[in-house]
């Protein structure tokens, strides 16, 4: 098996340097999908780190995990739509707060990016983690709480309850447009010159990578350095040894999920942020990618939802060298697949220690 | 199908090999040899260099302290793992590192330690999945031959019938699985063994955890199989369990075979008597 | 001994959960349950319609989808009862197999491209409708099968994954531009990308009457006698009285509805032969324990893949008849949603029981599934038609001045939105109040004749009969 993949990356690899010498493909443009292939890992990963830990602790697969992103998007952005455009004599606060529902507000009008307008973006940011976060906790005392014995499959089931009940209620309020919440080019950024031609390198990359890295880095603090992180490290492990030595597990998995749903709702708002459209199924279409990259970093392990991330990021963007762009998710998706043949644990097996 | 009648009994001038290695070279008699089997996890040899025949019609136990290797050299045998290198060889066939399903196909057919019986199915259900190569477990037939498969599912559930009640376990037919006592699941799992019509079993710690009634009752049951001609080599922690039982004893430690031979020949040795009271539990 | 006078049908559970008990009320078996259900549902279809005063051919119209519906998600329940009912094979990729079953029967059997379709188009082969079914049936099941050969060993959830990243494989493969149109073998063939493809292969409910004609017209030397004479001639004749404009629609309706039950029974029959039945028995092992039945002697993958590979031919049938009719089929119609629905009909029948699966596929499409729209319909007449608001901030405005009203007229006029919604908070509580749903504690017999005792046979001997 490892020969017949060592054997495909040679040829990929192959083919890349093929493509590059005869000109079919600019250095400038790998680099930019390379470029764009990190900062959707950057987002996966985010996202995927409060995925792998309940997936663990609480052993299933929440399949309402991509809502849980999109009702964190619609809220910071809410704000950020009311902040930005709500003060002032003629400002329409119904339809700012639906986020422009029914085309009646365009976010490019409003000029909204993060230099021009920082605290409706801070504001959203910070309101996108929050309201996740009451998301998350509510969703698990109400209705995942209740069966936590009744195994893994009802919870997955129950899970999809949960994500049809949240996405179509967000469409009831919020229909079915795509809003385009910053306006085309009008994000600052520079376009620096490599080789062949330029890559587009905006602001709101470079907001992206700092939000997502600090965060990142936070929650590295977190897991090794405090007692809460050695707790949720041994819960992962083993959450029976965990409870009979004496760790409050119920306030683990709060912890767990607080942290998760905080991550997931900045993850969404950052998303749209730095891609410039809003969609009541951008959640949902991230899903499978998470469960990808959480299944290859390893169930329960950050650093593995992290580097998880970025690979399947990487994947989803950078197939379209080799395959018809259409199928470029499915070459993710096809990583996915075999990770879980050839080694289901993932690369880091499930521990939340590097 | 056959009966468990018609099993032949074995020859009573047979020799039963009282040492390793003491010949025993018809394949008839001797249906189960083990060679230099090996297997290691890790950097921890489980099983090194395990060795032994078990002869038809015998009952024979395989004992030794924890993390001796008995599990290992066990499963092996069955098939749940594949050893590093040796042999098992069933009736004259090479089956090392065969999947389970094959080994248990060839008349070698292992119970677990923790009872499993199929709790949401009821013991008739359990006992009537054992018998091997029923005509309704094609599709086809299952579908468009009804009239055959029902006459071998008659044939089936009376066979199943009379295990029960060998068992003295019938009034619970129609009972789940799930609700048996864990007594009763014991006997369920042997019962269910038995209908796969096998040559040879292989009993995995039958006796843990059994209160001393349920014990003889499963001895006596044990006995009389064995008098009908079944082979069994059984694995257990209790050794005086095996040694008042068995007609012949292996004695594995830290994977290997200690000694091997009758009861007394075993009790007496200094080595099985080291291995037991010099430090292990 | 035990008693010996054997307790004839008694199978281990207590009597009450052995009959057709369901909410409390004995039906006294299946077939009454069944028709009771259905005859209900029925009369609250019609019943609503005639008192709200719904036109005859409006009325007859919802009838005629109830059927079409309540047909369609009874046999997808049952198909998705086999994989995870009986083997436990946790397959949430159910769209992609339908998908893959209608749009390879499109391939089999639209004509062939030449001149007069537009450049645009792709053709297909131009074999018989119902060799294009049974290729479409074929191809799902191949799909299957290499779902199958790498993935059935996972535990469920990794399976669950698996299956719906196969189904939006599926999916993207539909809508890709490479595999839109291409040249095999002279034929110009192709899935249709983004724009789908055109089922121009004629209407497969004269397709069906004609060749269950084909007896027929041996005896009154005409082709599709059933169709022309009996169909056309008699039946939408008859049917042109109460509805004189266009009744033919509306006949087609009920007749295909008619042809879908007849195949809902067959599905039925085979299910339950398969379930009831050593094959049956050992899926339920497996699902029970794979280690214990692979220690038994059986081949445990082989069997899960049969059942596999027939559960998602079955899905591919389902596909073909759910959406071959509709005249044309795009990639975004097969989104996890549809699957979705599925998994909801069967547990509210009961993983695990045929005749659960039945039902819960009925009630689903009464109730979650046409049943809000019905409403919306019914409901709207009443009101005259009224203009909803736009979008939710518009209904929510007059709130602030006590007028409930336009909000409920949006409520109203987004029921299709909503009924999603619904669909899962019924999830979420069937799941936390009555997870086996209607009939799933209920255990079925896997045995191809009834469990009981058997006449003691004194030539049979005992092994060493015990004395009690």
């Amino acid at each position: 098996m490892t020969a017949a993949l060592v054997f495909i990356g040679v040829v990929l690899l192959l083919d890349l340097l093929r493509q590059l010498l005869t000109g079919d493909l600019a250095i400038s443009g790998m680099l930019g999908l390379i470029k764009d292939g990190l900062m959707r890992g950057l987002v996966i990963g985010l996202a995927g780190i409060g995925l792998s830990m309940t997936y663990s602790i609480l052993n299933f697969a929440n399949f309402a995990h991509g809502d849980y992103i999109t009702a964190g998007a619609f809220s910071g952005w809410s704000v950020t739509y009311l902040i930005a455009g709500g003060f002032g004599a003629d400002a329409n606060i119904g339809s700012l707060a639906l986020v422009g529902a029914g085309g009646s507000v365009f976010g490019g009008a409003l000029g909204i990016n993060v230099v021009n307008t920082p605290l409706a973006v801070l504001a959203g940011l910070v309101v996108a983690g929050v309201l996740t976060i009451g998301l998350a906790l509510f969703t698990d005392r109400f209705i995942f709480k209740p069966i936590r014995d009744s195994g893994g499959i009802p919870l997955l089931i129950t899970s999809i309850g949960v994500a049809f009940a949240l996405r179509y209620l967000i469409l009831f309020m919020f229909d079915s447009d795509t809003r385009g919440t910053t306006a085309a080019g009008s994000v600052p950024g520079i376009r620096p010159l490599v080789l062949d031609g330029t890559v587009p390198l905006t602001l709101h990359d470079g907001f992206l990578v700092l939000v997502a890295g600090g965060l990142m880095l936070g929650v590295h603090f977190l897991l090794q350095r405090t007692k809460l992180g050695k707790a949720m490290r041994a819960m992962s492990d083993d959450e029976s040894l965990a409870r009979i030595t004496g760790i409050p597990t119920e306030r683990v998995i709060r912890s767990t999920w607080i942290i998760g749903g905080g991550l997931t709702g900045v993850a969404g708002y950052m998303f749209v942020l730095w891609k410039g459209t809003l969609s009541w199924n951008d959640g949902w279409l991230l899903l499978l990618l998470i469960f990808a990259a959480v299944i290859l970093g390893g169930i329960g392990s950050v650093y593995g939802a992290i580097l998880g991330g970025l690979v399947i990021g990487l994947t989803a963007s950078t197939a379209v060298i080799w395959i018809p762009s259409g199928f470029a998710r499915a070459a993710a998706f096809v990583v996915m697949i075999l990770v879980l043949v050839v080694r289901p644990q993932g690369l880091f097996s499930g521990r939340s220690t590097a | 199908m056959s009966e468990s009648d018609d099993v032949t009994v074995p020859d009573a001038d047979a020799d039963v090999g009282l040492d390793a290695g003491s010949g025993a070279a018809d394949v008839a008699d001797v249906p189960l040899k083990v060679r230099d089997l090996r297997k290691t996890f890790g950097g921890i040899t489980a099983v090194d260099n395990a060795g032994f025949e078990i002869e038809k019609g015998s009952m024979t136990g395989l004992i030794g302290p924890n993390g001796a290797g008995k599990s290992t050299t066990f499963n092996c045998i069955t098939g749940t793992y594949t050893p590093d290198s040796g042999v098992v060889e069933f009736n004259g066939e090479d089956i090392t590192g065969l999947k389970p399903y094959e080994v248990a196909d060839r008349g070698l057919v292992r119970t677990f330690q923790i009872a499993r019986e199929l709790s949401e199915m009821t013991v008739l259900e359990n006992m009537m999945v054992a018998p091997m190569h029923q005509r309704g477990e094609s599709l086809w037939k299952s579908v468009f031959s009804r009239k055959d498969v029902n006459d071998q599912e008659a044939e089936i559930l009376e066979r199943a019938w009379e295990t029960l009640e060998f068992f003295d376990i019938e009034h619970l037919a129609n009972e789940y699985a799930g609700n048996l006592s864990g007594g009763q699941r014991k006997l369920l799992e042997l019962a269910r063994a038995l209908l796969t019509d096998p040559e040879m079993l292989l009993l995995d710690e039958p006796f843990a955890g059994v209160n001393p009634t349920l014990e003889e009752r499963l001895l006596e049951h044990i006995h009389e199989l064995r008098n009908e001609g079944y082979t069994f080599l059984i694995v257990e922690h209790d050794m005086d369990l095996i040694m008042q039982n068995c007609e012949k004893v292996i004695v594995m430690h830290q994977g290997r075979i200690l000694t091997e031979g009758t009861p007394e020949h075993v009790r007496n040795n200094e080595d099985v008597i080291e291995a037991y009271l010099g430090g292990e539990v | 001994m035990s008693d010996s006078d054997g307790e004839p049908g008694s199978y281990g559970q207590s009597e009450e959960e052995e009959r057709a008990v369901v909410l409390g009320i004995d039906f006294g078996n299946d077939s009454n349950m069944l028709i009771t259900l259905l005859v209900g549902v029925f009369a609250i279809y019609l019943i609503g319609g005639v008192v709200i005063g719904l036109p005859f051919r409006g009325l007859m119209n919802q009838i005629g989808q109830l059927s079409f519906w309540i047909a369609v998600f009874a046999m997808s329940a049952l198909a998705l009862n086999l994989h995870w009912g009986y083997t436990g094979l946790f397959n949430i990729g159910i769209v992609g197999f339908m998908a893959t079953g209608v749009y390879i029967t499109g391939v089999l059997s639209k004509p062939v491209f030449g001149a007069g379709t537009s450049a645009a188009e792709v053709g297909g082969f131009g074999l018989p409708l119902l060799v294009g079914i049974a290729g479409g049936m074929l191809a799902a099941a191949l799909l299957g099968l290499i779902a199958a050969l790498p993935a059935l060993r996972l535990r469920a959830d990794y399976l669950a994954i698996v299956t719906i990243a196969l189904s939006e494989i599926v999916r993207f493969s539909l809508l890709s531009d490479t595999l839109s149109g291409t040249d095999i073998g002279g034929y110009r063939v192709g899935l249709g990308g983004g724009d789908g493809l055109i089922l121009d292969y004629g209407d497969p409910l004269e397709v069906f009457v004609r060749t269950a004609s084909v007896p027929f017209d041996l005896v009154f030397g005409q082709s599709g006698w059933l169709w022309e004479e009996v169909y056309l001639g008699v039946i939408v004749e008859a049917v042109s009285g109460p509805i004189p404009t266009n009744p033919k629609p509306v006949v087609d309706n009920f007749a295909y509805a008619f042809v879908l039950l007849l195949v809902l029974g067959g599905f039925y029959v085979l299910i339950t032969r398969i379930g009831s039945s050593p094959f049956g028995r050992v899926l339920k092992s497996i699902r029970e324990d794979e280690d214990v039945t692979n220690a038994l002697g059986k081949n445990t993958n082989v069997f899960k893949i049969k059942s596999f590979m027939v559960g998602c031919a079955l899905m591919g049938l389902i596909g073909i008849l759910w959406f071959g009719t509709q005249g044309s089929v795009t990639p975004n119609t097969f989104r996890p949603r549809i699957t979705f629905y599925i998994w909801i009909a069967l547990i509210i029948g009961g993983a695990g029981s045929n005749t659960g699966s039945v039902m819960g596929g009925a009630i689903f499409a009464a109730f979650l599934f046409q049943g809000p729209r019905y409403f919306k319909n019914v409901v709207e007449t009443v009101l005259g038609n009224p203009s909803a608001p736009s979008s939710f901030g518009q209904a929510m405005l007059p709130i602030s001045q006590g007028d409930v009203f336009p909000m409920l007229l949006y409520v109203l006029d987004s029921i299709r939105q909503l009924q999603l919604f619904l669909m899962g908070v019924v999830l979420i509580w069937l799941m936390h109040r009555r997870p086996d749903g209607l009939l799933g504690h209920r255990k079925e017999a896997a045995s191809s004749i009834p469990l009981t005792r058997p006449a003691k046979n004194s030539e049979v001997a005992t092994d060493g009969g015990e004395d009690q």
